[in-house]
């Protein structure tokens, strides 16, 4: 029987300095993979090619990964983040953090995207050293 | 408390009901009617948007209808549809 090539929903909690935490999907699909891809391009207005648009590259990460977050606001009310929101509400809630936090999200979140693809080569390599020695 | 109920949206995009898994949609639905019957069974009839097969095959679903502040969310026990004509049997209503 072959291996599972679905992605089933997980979510992976990411802790972040003073306590508080984001919730993050532990991998992509490849429809968010493509349009985590698409999202970081724009037409080239001289050409046919597109090209990458540096200001978009963090922003399109967090909203292809971020399920929700710890955040409260000044008056320590909670300031709830969830895919239920249409897209435009959760950039504009993203937008609205300071510019420490937003990088933070973008390490915490770059971070646990290398650790995701760490694992899953050595998931490769475990299944393609029990095949050849299946083999042998 | 009621012995029967019947919940309905039109076909307004404003009142759009959606069948999802986990933070997936896997469908969208308009023109959707629950049903809770004397024996205390829901149950949907909708018409539905756009689905996608393969996330309506998996566990657990959650039937969302909106409403003022919210949504009403109900666990999905089994689905079907056929063409547009999506049905359901569901759980207890959870706010």
């Amino acid at each position: 029987m072959g291996r599972n090539r679905f992605v089933y929903p997980e979510e992976v909690r990411l802790p972040l300095s003073d306590g508080d935490y984001i919730d993050v999907k532990k991998q992509l699909n490849a429809g968010e993979y493509r349009k985590l891809l698409y999202d970081q391009f724009k037409e080239n207005p001289e050409g046919d090619k597109v090209v990458l648009d540096h200001s978009k590259i963090g922003i399109s990460k967090l909203l292809a990964y971020l399920l929700g977050w710890s955040f409260c606001g000044r008056n320590n009310e909670p300031l709830p983040y969830h895919m239920d929101q249409p897209e435009e509400i959760r950039r504009a809630a993203i937008d609205s953090l300071d510019t420490d936090t937003y990088r933070e999200l973008i390490a915490a979140v770059n971070g646990h995207e290398a650790r995701e693809d760490e694992a899953l080569e050595a998931k490769k390599k475990d299944r393609s050293t029990a095949v050849s020695s299946s083999t042998t | 408390m009621f012995t029967e109920l019947v919940m309905h949206g039109d076909r307004d995009a404003k009142m759009e009901a959606t069948i999802s898994w986990s933070w997936h949609t896997a469908a969208v639905c308009r023109a959707w009617h629950v049903r809770k019957n004397d024996k205390g069974q829901w149950s949907l009839i909708a018409q539905v948007v756009r689905a996608d097969p393969f996330k309506l095959q998996q566990r657990p679903l959650r039937f969302n209808a909106p409403r003022k502040g919210g949504h009403w969310s109900w666990p999905v026990q089994a689905v079907t549809v056929v063409d547009t004509h999506l049905t359901a049997a569901l759980g207890p209503m959870e706010c």
